[in-house]
């Protein structure tokens, strides 16, 4: 999880380019969009494109993705809770 | 009413000039146009997270509209309301154009990035001026081939001859991969400010072409 939420730290900043942020200094359990990482409406757009092309994960028609979206802890818990499963054999 | 230029800023090879006076100069060197706009904007004291987000067309021009705006007075003097904008370039939004479509080429890795494709239009660049300077009055942005002094003299004497406006910031800012240049200047009643210039084709394109400190007396 901890390994998950550095990585996207980096994509996020990126991707939304953020660069100005020090990824040490973002706090994982932050609000991501206003407060904490300050981010908008467009990056919500960005965000959906991300999860997209890093994790192959599309956002469900009509599902809001705001529980997802409440801090990078729990967008790293999304993830790995939709990340499609390579089949075996 | 006579229309009097009140300040003018300039950004090019990596100075930034106010009203002919050099402000800054980035250190030699790195010469890219991110590099040079995030030293700018670190030097000039900003404190707007937003900057961050933006792409180089409206980087550069908000680094001239903070270096000129703010010292200049001008939202003291007219309400934001009346208060227009007028710019142009010769390419637009080219930068972010084709980083937005380098993440389209490729129909197996169609990734548009909404952080990068909400920048191609060169009136965004218009619209953060204003948010960040809460400016409501007219916005205009055309294309020319270059600086059209006279195209420019005649939109803006239009503005304010016919009520739109009562003061007018205008400007010319171009940004590709050869180059940078912002040139912005503002320009309203003289009965409200004393100018440094007339308003006419003749100061602006010897304003756009020039340094030095220019005054009544020596431009046409």
């Amino acid at each position: 999880m901890e390994t998950l939420i550095e990585t996207l730290k980096l994509q996020i900043i990126d991707e939304l380019n953020l660069d100005h942020l020090d990824p040490a200094g973002i706090d994982p359990d932050a609000p991501l969009f206003n407060e904490g990482m300050g981010l908008d409406s467009i990056d919500a757009l960005a965000l959906v494109m991300l999860l997209e092309k890093y994790y192959g994960i599309k956002a469900p028609k009509g599902e809001s993705m705001k529980p997802a979206f409440a801090s990078l802890r729990t967008l790293a818990t999304y993830i790995q809770e939709h990340q499609a499963v390579p089949a075996e054999g | 009413m006579a229309q009097v230029i009140t300040s003018y800023c300039k950004i090019k090879d990596q100075q930034v000039l106010l009203n002919g006076e050099l402000v800054l100069a980035a250190p030699s060197g790195n010469a890219d146009i991110h590099h040079f706009l995030r030293y700018t904007y670190e030097q000039l004291g900003c404190e707007y997270p937003r900057f961050f987000k933006m792409d180089a067309l409206s980087k550069l021009c908000f680094c001239a509209a903070e270096t000129m705006i703010p010292q200049s007075g001008i939202v003291n003097r007219t309400d934001a309301g009346d208060i227009a904008l007028l710019f142009s370039n010769r390419q637009s939004s080219i930068l972010s154009d084709k980083a937005h479509q380098e993440t389209i080429n490729d129909p197996w890795n169609f990734f548009p990035n909404p952080a990068v494709f909400v920048y191609t239009l060169p009136n965004i660049m218009v619209g953060e001026m204003c948010i960040r300077h809460q400016l409501t009055g007219d916005t205009t942005f055309l294309l020319s081939e270059g600086f059209d002094a006279d195209m420019h003299h005649r939109y803006l004497d239009c503005l304010m001859q016919q009520g739109a406006a009562q003061a007018v910031i205008s400007g010319w800012v171009e940004a590709d991969e050869n180059g940078y240049e912002a040139f912005l200047y503002m320009v309203e009643d003289s009965m409200v400010s004393a100018g440094l210039l007339p308003h006419t084709p003749g100061s602006l394109t010897a304003l756009y072409h020039n340094s030095k400190i220019l005054t009544y007396g020596n431009v046409d």
